[in-house]
């Protein structure tokens, strides 16, 4: 059996685009071959949910049930993604280690990531110091996401540093801005990045979307994913998944 | 076989250097023969092609979006329908920006859209600069130097921009004589209109100038149009499959 990998895509505050970012990991991973479950906890109604339906299910990430629904299946994929609700990424993390999850991780019977999503007040940093702790046997991401033109004007560079620099090997990931009409537009469609870009709703029927905008999102997604190739995302996935993936390609 | 939809991009990065007359040209140029043609203006000033051709010149503003998705999205339609875009100075750059970031170049082949670029020259070295850098950022356009007599004035600019292709021959706008300018530069003044049925009150001599320029030009056009199929011609034939016997192309009865 392949070594499962887990990433959870979180923050404490809302309206970062942690659910943007998620969307942009399932299309990089299923571009890639690589088999992917995705769990939505912004229950009931589960935005991911809506652009990646057939890999989605939404769950309470606080409810024993649903965290056996997450957890004891994790080898079904080579990767299981967890879109964390504002305000749940620390709680999350709590869950975590008190089901044995961090230690599994430890033992590296599972790989852990954490995209961390970073809000541009300074209280998104007190965030990274909260994190932290869990994160001695996880790959760190510190995402800075300029989708929606955020500014990160409260943030000094030093102090950033200071915190930036208490996580061994946190790595850090930006997302650039996405045109915002380009950026209305797929969310209106609700279909994944990549039904966008070639021009395909929901059901895989032909649409009719603005070639501009599919344009615009194609670029953007090609900068993104060159961040993800520039952390060595694959890497996170285990050999024998790799290898498939090659194949298949 | 279909024929290719050509896209007529008419720029400088200088201002004055006959664009806009050009552009006119080009458009009346088409509905003279009686053909469908479309006309994008991205001067967002004074916007002087409209002026001159209101009922099918489209005005789009390439710094907002929405002008973006105007003109962009009827310009990647492969409808065998000529478009004339005339690219002011201040649009310049931003225009050609837009085309790298939404893979125009890369698309327009894929859609049988062929996009020719008609560079007004000047014997200036940001215009000779500019040129070079189209050359290198759009390989897989037909980049044609136009040289206006009146605005190049006896200078010897062939040097300045080389020819990139058989298919991408200069073209030479002869110059008007300010009597005419000053007629022919006053909107609504429309060529066609004009050859259709000249003013009565222009008088005999300058109509026989303005004819004689247009049928320079036109003609100009004409071979410009058949050099441009001719080549969409040979690229077909390149990639099209070699034909197969009879015997084997067809499944057996």
């Amino acid at each position: 059996m392949s070594k499962p990998a887990v990433i959870i895509v979180g923050a404490d505050k809302g309206g970062v685009g942690k659910t943007t970012v998620t969307r942009t990991l399932l299309d990089y991973f299923s571009a890639r071959k690589i088999a992917i479950r995705a769990f939505d906890t912004e229950a009931p109604k589960g935005t991911l949910k809506r652009f990646h339906p057939d890999v989605t299910d939404v769950v309470d990430v606080t409810k024993i049930p649903d965290q056996m629904q997450i957890f004891d299946t994790m080898s079904e994929s080579a990767v299981t993604m967890i879109d964390v609700r504002a305000g749940l990424l620390s709680p999350t993390l709590n869950a975590l280690r008190d089901i044995g999850f961090l230690d599994a991780a430890r033992k590296g019977q599972i790989t852990f990531s954490v995209f961390h999503i970073l809000g541009p007040s300074v209280a998104s940093l007190d965030e990274i110091a909260d994190t932290a702790e869990h994160m001695t046997d996880a790959k760190y991401f510190l995402v800075k996401n300029f989708i929606n033109n955020t500014h990160f004007f409260e943030w000094d560079q030093a102090t950033y540093n200071s915190y930036f620099k208490r996580i061994k090997d946190a790595i850090e990931v930006t997302i650039p801005k996405l045109n915002e009409m380009a950026c209305e537009q797929v969310e209106l469609a609700s279909v994944p990045y990549l039904s966008f870009i070639a021009n395909k709703g929901a059901n895989g029927e032909a649409a009719a979307y603005s070639f501009v905008l599919r344009g615009y999102v194609r670029h953007w997604l090609g900068h993104v994913w060159a961040e993800y190739d520039r952390i060595r995302l694959v890497d996170i996935v285990s050999p024998k998944d790799q290898v498939r993936m090659q194949a298949s390609r | 076989m279909s024929r290719p939809t050509h896209v007529y991009i008419v720029a400088s990065p200088r201002p004055r250097t006959g664009k806009t007359l050009l552009a006119r040209a080009l458009t009346e140029f088409y509905r003279t023969d009686g053909r469908p043609v479309g006309a994008f203006d991205l001067d967002t000033f004074d916007g002087t092609l409209a002026q001159f051709l209101p009922s099918f010149t489209v005005r789009a503003d390439i710094a907002d979006t929405r002008g973006q998705v105007a003109l962009f999205d009827d310009l990647i339609v492969a409808n065998e329908k000529p478009k004339v875009v005339d690219v002011s100075a201040h649009a310049f750059e931003p225009f050609f920006k837009v085309i790298e970031q939404i893979g125009f170049a890369t698309e327009a082949p894929l859609q049988s859209v062929d996009p020719v670029i008609l560079f007004a020259t000047g014997a200036d070295a940001q215009s000779a600069k500019a040129y070079a850098r189209l050359r290198e950022r759009f390989p897989g356009f037909t980049l044609t130097p136009v040289y206006n007599d009146g605005i190049v004035r006896g200078h010897n600019l062939r040097d300045d921009f080389p020819a990139t292709s058989a298919t991408a021959l200069p073209l030479r706008i002869p110059a008007l004589s300010p009597t005419l300018r000053a007629i022919v530069d006053v909107p609504p003044f429309s060529f066609s209109e004009f050859r259709r049925r000249p003013p009565a009150d222009m008088r005999e001599p300058l109509g026989g100038e303005l004819n004689s320029w247009l049928r320079r030009v036109y003609l100009q056009f004409r071979e410009m149009e058949l050099r441009l199929l001719l080549s969409n011609l040979r690229g077909s034939l390149k990639t099209s499959p070699p034909e197969q016997p009879l015997d084997e192309a067809r499944p057996p009865a």
